[in-house]
């Protein structure tokens, strides 16, 4: 095995609270929310009535319009986060056979499906589009993706609910690591508010019912705390060979240091109470990194504001880093932008990238009073500003699967 | 009603293919001009299912080779479900 060192040099975000890194990390760090209630469809039957949406967003600003068609939301979302990536990356014509592409997604092109077994029902067979599986399939997303950046190696989807944006830029970090690429455009994306997905989240009883208060309602680790709140977005991340980096003198966000990956084998949708996959998985990740727990700066957790989640999350976090789980700064992105599922792992791969390149941590908005389960070093109310060398990022998803991703300063 | 569908159709073209309508001349080849593949006659035949309320059939397809002739096709066959 060819050992690489891999490192980030481009960032593309569509999220609720921005598009493009810059207008979205300043949205980050003063704790800003786009969460309301949901117009695009009728949701009075619902118990949760509130998302965090995407307001303007163009996809022909991104794409032509013929992609642009030809792809339903979540494709569109990653196809422009890639083309942000790639700019800010300032590549210029990489070797398209050492350029590949993964990218995350919990659910695929939903948004488009729903519609057309509506049509179906509504105007029989005739009224399927001809792009459907195109649209729908996805692997639509990595596969429109090479074809704007002429990316002829490797191409890889990975679904794995609520982690899939984490296992994508974890498996093409170790994708550049064979050898078999020099160039990854990775990330995750999701488009999950629509009637049936949304639905049947609502069904599991795992949103919350905040409906009053929508921008409060993502409180991850507070004791009053009653559900996640369902986002959409992509984030997509240039990964590059330290060495291919450093020859065209790319500025270098930060290095990915560990990846790691577990299952708790537990239940399809309950993390395991006892945590002790998820406490795998994060010493799997700093073993790998060769970093002890008390060399780590600041952990993004997966913090999705369920009952269950947050209180296994600290659990395993406890007891992984024992009383320096006291010290850690531990901030929840989902506070501010909602749970984006397969897009969450990627945005939270490029906060841990802008945190450690900033020097500011974000904070856990809402979060007033930690759960008497959740005692960790929680960043509350305010962005907090201090050297980061060690970024840990966990994502859990749906089915026990759990990845972690480990970042270092240059 | 001839001019409508015949702008009507152009402006499919321009709609598919992201072109200025002004480009869509009615003697350009589908295939060979336009770079209309057999993926791209799907979305066509799809459109104008949705603009004219009927179908091309497939057997019809072989005898569409160039704007003017989908056009006739339209003319012709408007009405028909």
């Amino acid at each position: 095995m060819n050992d690489k060192r891999v490192v980030i040099t481009g960032i593309g975000l569509v999220t609720p609270i921005g598009i493009g890194k810059d207008i979205f990390w300043e949205n980050c760090l003063s704790g800003k929310s786009n969460i309301r209630r949901i117009t695009a469809f009728d949701v009075s039957e619902y118990n949760c009535k509130i998302a965090s949406t995407i307001d303007n967003f163009d996809p022909t600003q991104y794409m032509d319009k013929i992609i642009a068609r030809r792809s339903d939301k979540f494709a569109q979302f990653a196809i422009a986060a890639a083309s942000m990536a790639m700019e800010d990356s300032r590549l210029n014509n990489p070797d398209p056979k050492y350029t590949g592409v993964c990218v995350g997604t919990g659910l695929g092109g939903m948004v488009f499906a729903e519609t057309q077994i509506v049509n179906i029902i509504d105007g029989g067979n005739t009224a399927v589009n001809p792009v459907s599986i195109p649209k729908i399939m996805p692997n639509s997303v990595a596969n429109q993706i090479a074809i704007v950046h002429n990316a002829q190696g490797p191409n890889l989807t990975i679904c794995t609910a609520c982690s899939s944006g984490t296992h994508s830029i974890g498996q093409a970090f170790d994708t550049i690591r064979r050898g078999r690429a020099k160039i990854m455009i990775a990330g995750g994306t999701d488009s999950p508010i629509m009637r049936y997905n949304f639905l049947g989240f609502d069904k599991l009883s795992v949103m919350s019912r905040r409906n009053d208060n929508p921008e409060s309602a993502s409180r991850p680790f507070d004791k009053d705390r009653d559900g996640f709140v369902m986002g959409e977005g992509a984030a997509v991340l240039i990964l590059e060979s330290f060495d291919h980096a450093l020859a065209r003198k790319a500025d270098i966000y930060a290095e990915i240091k560990g990846y790691s990956v577990t299952s708790g084998a537990y239940h399809i949708v309950m993390p395991r109470p006892d945590a002790i996959d998820v406490a795998r998985a994060m010493r799997l990740c700093l073993n790998e990194s060769a970093v002890t727990p008390k060399d780590v700066d600041y952990i993004n957790a997966h913090g999705t504001s369920t009952i269950a989640n947050d209180k296994a999350e600290a659990k395993a976090i406890v007891n992984v880093f024992k009383e320096d789980a006291q010290h850690i700064p531990v901030s929840s992105t989902k506070s501010m932008i909602g749970h984006t599922l397969g897009a969450a792992g990627a945005i939270e791969a490029a906060v841990c990238a802008l945190t450690i390149i900033s020097g500011k941590m974000h904070a856990t908005v809402n979060l007033e009073t930690p759960d008497e389960d959740c005692r960790l070093n929680h960043i509350m109310k305010k962005h907090l500003k201090r050297n980061v060398d060690i970024a840990l990022s966990n994502s859990f998803g749906f089915g026990n699967n759990n990845a972690c991703l480990l970042f270092s300063k240059m | 009603m001839n001019i409508n569908i015949e702008e009507t159709v152009k402006g499919m073209f321009s709609e598919l293919l992201d072109i200025d309508c002004a480009k869509i001349k009615n003697d350009l080849l589908l295939i060979e001009d336009l770079a209309i593949d057999s993926f791209g006659f799907a979305e066509l035949s799809f459109i104008v299912k949705e603009k004219f309320n009927f179908e091309i059939s497939t057997e019809d397809t072989q005898g569409i080779k160039t704007v003017n002739d989908l056009i006739c096709y339209i003319k012709n066959n408007l009405g028909r479900e």
